[in-house]
């Protein structure tokens, strides 16, 4: 075996043998299904079908409930992480725990959770209705609800973790010069953890951008209105391949230009 | 003026201590790591909350266990210059040094003004609008002194003020502090543990051992009667 008596650094190490078969059967299952997309594609027919308006629409719904229901996770999310990094509480645990829930539930329940909540017979559903004629569900703000509710513990988890790895120091120096709580948050605090923010957004934007289940029960697959590109893939899938396939592969597209820029970074930590 | 009577349990660290700073006076408390020294200073700050005591500054009580009395550490009004500097990372050195006077509600420019005034006094005008981390080790120790200056506070409180600079910086960086320090009208409290930069520094030594005092005085008054083997071998080692 030649060249095997070479000193190899970290990172460029041979694999064990018995590895590098299941490995790449590995990489085989998860790159051929987008080959495929490739090569199924209509090239010839691209342009048109990006100006269908099944297309547009989705792709209008998609991104503008992806970006509403990230800016609520931000504006939610960031406090809700600062109190689970930072304090202690009764039921701080349970709290922790409904947080994260939508990361492990099914989606379908998530949307189903947010029906019997919100819906026109809700908890809370009925009487905003009764009073104000207003409807959540099968609403471009239904499906900005049920995203950021499968969205949000994303950008929770990582802005927690980095505010507990934050520096203390710094706070400290900052109340010692007479900086109140809000000052330090500010000032200190929330720009050390902005590399956090940064990428918890753009996690929450990627999972919002790929939901399905709990917006198609909760917010429904309204075409123009809530049927966002997951949606009108599933419905266009065998009646128009051409459209579900240039919509599939624009969604690839975004999700990679976010995960990409993330890659080792904090991908690693999740 | 300041009072501290300090009794604090942290860690495996028993701390009980007694210091007088008057107004002019510079103390250095001086010991090995593990002595308690910084804990002291963050007791004093209000970082660290005694478990009984009282900490008194000019007659307004900062922390007293017994009676409740409590003064955060953002009213307390004491100027800190920690070991490693702490500027922060993301703001300017101009920046850094006009924070206090921000949180207090000055309005930008004229905190930014004032800032450059304690900047030049330290000599780091030129410096105003680098990044900390472009900062050789004496500079940025010199805008954390005038960070902490800028506040006007009633006490100045160092932390290893010469701690994190390399050996060529040291003594010229000594020198520098020792100016500056002469400067601050207000009680002076410091802790290191170098013997060097105590006695340059200091009126007064608090010798600090395993969190109880072995021996205070001039460096004079040690050499003449070391109290243990630690203040013998500082004192004789020189």
């Amino acid at each position: 075996m030649r060249g095997s008596r070479r000193p190899r650094r970290p990172g460029e190490e041979r694999p064990p043998w018995p590895l590098v078969p299941f490995a790449a059967v590995g990489l085989a299952f998860v790159i051929v299904p987008f080959v495929a997309l490739l090569e199924q594609a209509p090239w010839s027919d691209m342009a048109e079908l990006l100006r269908d308006p099944l297309v547009t629409e989705a792709l209008r719904i998609s991104i503008t409930s992806a970006l509403a229901a990230t800016g609520i996770s931000l504006l939610l999310g960031v406090p809700m992480a600062w109190v689970l990094a930072r304090t202690t509480f009764p039921g701080r645990s349970l709290a922790r725990a409904l947080v994260t829930l939508p990361m492990v539930l099914p989606p379908v329940v998530g949307g189903a959770a947010l029906l019997y909540a919100f819906g026109r017979r809700g908890l809370v559903g009925a009487p905003v209705y009764d009073a104000t004629g207003f409807l959540l569900p099968f609403s471009i703000e239904g499906v900005i609800a049920a995203n950021a509710f499968v969205a949000m513990p994303f950008l929770v988890i990582t802005v927690e973790s980095g505010l507990r790895s934050a520096d203390r120091r710094y706070e400290e120096a900052a109340a010692t010069l007479g900086a109140g709580r809000w000052t330090v948050f500010r000032r200190v605090t929330l720009p050390s953890v902005m590399p956090s923010v940064a990428a918890g957004a753009m996690l929450a934007w990627a999972r919002a951008l790929g939901e399905f289940g709990a917006t198609v029960t909760f917010a429904g697959n309204l075409a123009g209105r809530t049927q966002t590109m997951p949606l009108a893939v599933f419905l266009a899938r065998e009646s128009d391949r051409g459209a579900a396939i240039a919509l599939s592969l624009i969604l690839v597209a975004l999700s990679l230009a976010v995960l990409v820029p993330l890659r080792d970074r904090w991908l690693g930590t999740l | 003026m300041l009072d501290a009577s300090v009794r604090v349990r942290l860690g495996s660290l028993d701390l009980e201590v007694d210091v007088r700073v008057g107004d002019g006076e510079v103390v250095a408390v001086v010991g090995p790591n593990g002595a308690g020294k910084t804990t002291l200073l963050r007791c004093i700050a209000g970082l660290q909350p005694l478990d009984a005591g009282r900490v008194t500054v000019d007659d307004q009580v900062l922390d007293d266990p017994a009676t409740g009395a409590w003064v955060t550490p953002a009213e307390r009004n004491l100027g800190v210059v920690f070991q490693d500097h702490l500027l922060f990372p993301r703001l300017s050195a101009l920046d850094n040094v006009a924070f206090g006077l921000r949180a207090r509600g000055m309005p930008q420019a004229e905190a930014r003004a004032q800032a450059r005034a304690w900047l030049d006094r330290v000599g780091l005008a030129a410096a105003a609008g680098a990044r900390p981390k472009a900062l050789s080790g004496g500079q940025s120790q010199r805008v954390a002194l005038a960070r902490a200056l800028a506040i006007e506070p009633r006490v100045l409180l160092l932390d290893e003020p010469l701690a994190a600079l390399d050996v060529q910086a040291r003594a010229y960086v000594r020198d520098e502090l020792e100016r500056h320090l002469a400067t601050f009208p207000g009680a002076r409290l410091l802790v290191t543990h170098d013997l060097g930069d105590a006695v340059a520094l200091a009126d007064r030594l608090v010798v600090l051992e395993a969190g109880r005092v072995t021996q205070a005085g001039t460096a004079g008054d040690l050499a003449a009667a070391p109290a243990s083997d630690y203040v013998a071998d500082l004192v004789g080692g020189g």
